[in-house]
């Protein structure tokens, strides 16, 4: 079995490692990270890489389920979620909603981690941890500056409003491994 | 006082804490949703441990993962035994990472550039 999935996965076309579409639960991001981490390590023999993809995957699922519970309506607590390779590098893509209220401040916070250096990232990133505090959600406020920094700033992402109380925020990470 | 053992699962770390020795170690996965409850214990035993701390104290850190959110626990855990370390004790964190992780050992450089006890890497 683990021949036939290597032999596909080893391909040259695209290859998808793992996808979901679903609802957010603590069991469904424990089982995500496990097939997906079973998986690739199927397909990439570095595990400097597989730990590469796997840690900034932990932080990207665990902001989606600690802002899911923004939303009462569990229908918006779904979200999309894909791991697949291409032309050698690994990319991460979700979706998720997202209060319309808070995209700007997300695009703001986003934009200007992007705009860094990696010395500069680096240096929010400790300052972030050495002075600041937790969020009501547990949070540290180091999981976008770590995805970005951890990806080497390879990062794009959308706002798409569905409606004037919720938007969709895609996301899409490239993790370079050649 | 009594040491500390917390058995590691897919998402908690391995945690023993030594008052008698000083050793204390975290290894495994450190990726819980509600770190608070998981370092809540640790940081309470901590408490009690620098009241009357050995004179050596080591710290061996031999984490697969690690998400933000257990980092400033550890950072915090960390931040007490500077207090010890202050008054003249031993104190030092071994942090050790795969050979070529350059993720782990940035993440290792990161505690050593913010924590005034010695931080220690170490290839394995």
């Amino acid at each position: 079995m683990v021949d036939i999935i290597k032999k596909r996965l080893n391909s040259d076309h695209d290859i998808v490692i793992f996808s979901y579409a679903g609802k957010t639960s603590h069991e469904k991001v424990n089982f995500i990270l496990e097939m997906s981490e079973s998986r690739l390590k199927i397909i990439e023999t570095r595990s400097t890489i597989v730990k590469r993809v796997v840690n900034i995957l932990i932080e990207v699922l665990q902001n989606i389920f600690n802002h899911s519970e923004d939303f009462s309506i569990v229908d918006h607590r779904s979200f999309k979620y894909s791991l697949f390779k291409k032309g050698g590098d690994y990319f991460i893509t979700t979706e998720n909603f997202i209060k319309t209220v808070n995209v700007n401040g997300l695009a703001e916070k986003l934009n200007s981690y992007l705009a860094l250096s990696d010395g500069d990232l680096t240096r929010i990133y400790r300052k972030t941890l050495e002075n600041g505090g937790f969020s009501v959600k547990g949070g540290a406020g180091l999981g976008l500056i770590h995805i970005i920094r951890r990806s080497g700033g390879n990062l794009d992402y959308k706002f798409s409003k569905v409606d004037d109380e919720n938007s969709l925020f895609q996301l899409n990470v490239q993790i370079k491994a050649e | 006082m009594r040491n500390f053992y917390m058995e590691g699962s897919d998402k908690t770390p391995t945690i023993s804490l030594n008052a008698e020795s000083g050793e204390m170690e975290f290894s495994g996965k450190s990726i819980p949703e509600n770190s608070a409850d998981l370092y809540g214990p640790v940081m309470e035993w901590v408490d009690n441990y620098i009241k009357t701390p050995c004179d050596t104290t080591i710290f061996v850190v031999k984490l697969e993962y690690f998400n933000t959110s257990s980092s400033k626990y550890l950072l915090e855990i960390f931040r007490k035994f500077e207090e010890i370390f202050k008054s003249g004790k031993k104190v030092s964190v071994q942090w050790y990472y795969e050979l070529e992780d350059e993720d782990m050992q940035e993440s290792g450089d990161d505690f050593r550039d913010i924590l005034k006890i010695p931080v220690e890497l170490i290839v394995y």
